[in-house]
């Protein structure tokens, strides 16, 4: 045995597992070679280091009373973040439902095509209708998708809610008549009763700081 | 702790009794907070990952199987927590701290050497041990530290046990690229506490 074939048992022989006429050569030939007698030493020096020196920190006297006290605590944290995202799930069916109620029953007439959201907004003098359900599919799972892929991506739903409100806000803005664009300001304290002002126009608390933006301030579609 | 004897406080446990489940965290925080201390390198950092370790444990207890070492499991649950843990600090940059490393640590108990070239020695094998990749120092601490086969690092690890010895594999060959400028004369008359686990 020479040392290269030597070294290519050094892992065998440190995991225990090198035994029987091999471990024989092996031995025979570090019993020879001054160079594999040094090579090992120091691998078993280190191996030896690392399972014997145990220069750790000392760990605090009460550790085993905070594990018990967080076992006995019930998981409040897991149930919260649970109740967000159902809550923000339920805000997000009901913008959808109240955005079909605002297309449905405050529009003469419903865009050929559905294809893009954004779309709706443009199709201006130009009445279709891809029927009600269909209409009513498209923005459910349009919504939803849209979710799913921020859910996906780790963002919060709240972000979700945010992006609606500008969606709203490009909407109170180019179709609504002026007296709804108070009603919008609303959507930037709360989108979902904001949203609902914008859908349903009426009495509403006045909003805080928030103006509504301007014609300029709004993005194109 | 004998394995029957660890397995009723376990059934125990499941069963709701606080008593049994301190019990086993008794038995197994000393050396899941050690292995977790080498993984992150921060005191309070790893209380609070072994103490996360336990309350995960307990809350899973339903699912350990019996086919497994308690103490397996408890490291499977510490590694993944430690990698989480290290992802989000991004602390992989293989830099190396000499203040903490080889028990400088004011905190850290002073082993015994008994003299300098066994402690510059101890100094740098656990330098060269902290630049290894995550799996590749869990592993080498899993081996040589709690004993562990490979196929019980892997089990811990998540990895098939011939990519566990891999691990063991380039480990070494780091460890003894690291140290080759030691490799003198003279070498095998140093002297360290501890048994040998070639003995």
């Amino acid at each position: 045995m020479n040392c290269s074939e030597c070294e290519q048992l050094f892992d065998a022989y440190l995991d225990g597992q090198l035994t029987g006429s091999l471990r024989l050569e092996f031995d025979a030939h570090r019993l020879r070679c001054r160079h594999c007698q040094q090579t090992l030493a120091m691998l078993e020096t280190v191996g030896n280091v690392i399972a014997s020196d145990e220069p750790t920190p000392d760990l605090s006297l009460d550790f085993t009373e905070r594990v018990l006290a967080d076992v006995a605590r019930p998981a409040r944290r897991l149930r919260i973040n649970r109740r967000v995202a159902v809550v923000g799930a339920l805000a997000l069916q009901a913008a959808a439902v109240l955005l079909l109620v605002l297309l449905v029953n405050t529009r003469e007439s419903a865009p050929r095509t559905a294809t893009d959201f954004s779309t709706l907004w443009n199709v201006a003098g130009q009445p279709a209708d891809p029927g009600e359900e269909a209409l009513k599919a498209w923005i459910v799972r349009r919504i939803e998708d849209r979710a799913w892929e921020m859910h996906a991506a780790g963002v919060s739903l709240a972000t979700d809610l945010s992006e609606m409100r500008r969606y709203m806000h490009r909407y109170a803005n180019t179709l609504l008549p002026d007296e709804l664009r108070k009603s919008a300001q609303n959507v930037s304290v709360n989108p979902v009763l904001g949203l609902l002002e914008v859908v349903v126009p009426g009495e509403t608390a006045e909003a805080e700081t928030v103006a509504p933006p301007t014609v300029d301030g709004i993005y194109s579609i | 702790m004998a394995r029957d004897e660890e397995l009723r406080l376990i059934a125990r446990a499941r069963r709701g009794h606080a008593d049994a489940f301190r019990l086993l965290v008794d038995a197994y925080k000393e050396r899941l907070f050690a292995f977790v201390w080498r993984m992150v390198r921060d005191h309070h950092e790893a209380e609070d990952i072994a103490q996360s370790a336990f309350v995960k444990a307990h809350e899973a207890l339903d699912s350990y199987s019996e086919k497994w070492a308690f103490s397996t499991w408890l490291f499977t649950i510490a590694y993944r927590l430690c990698v989480n843990h290290l992802r989000r600090k991004k602390a992989l940059t293989g830099d190396v701290d000499f203040d903490r490393v080889g028990g400088t640590d004011a905190d850290v108990r002073e082993t015994v050497a008994n003299t300098e070239e066994a402690r510059r020695l101890r100094a740098l094998i656990w330098a060269a041990v902290d630049e290894l990749s995550p799996p590749q120092k869990s592993a080498v601490l899993l081996f040589y530290r709690e004993a562990k086969s490979c196929e019980e690092i892997g089990r811990i690890l998540e990895m098939p046990t011939v990519t566990v010895k891999s691990h063991l594999h380039r480990a070494r060959a780091r460890l003894r690229a690291a140290l080759s400028e030691e490799l003198r004369e003279g070498w095998t008359e140093l002297e360290f506490f501890g048994e040998s686990r070639y003995a």
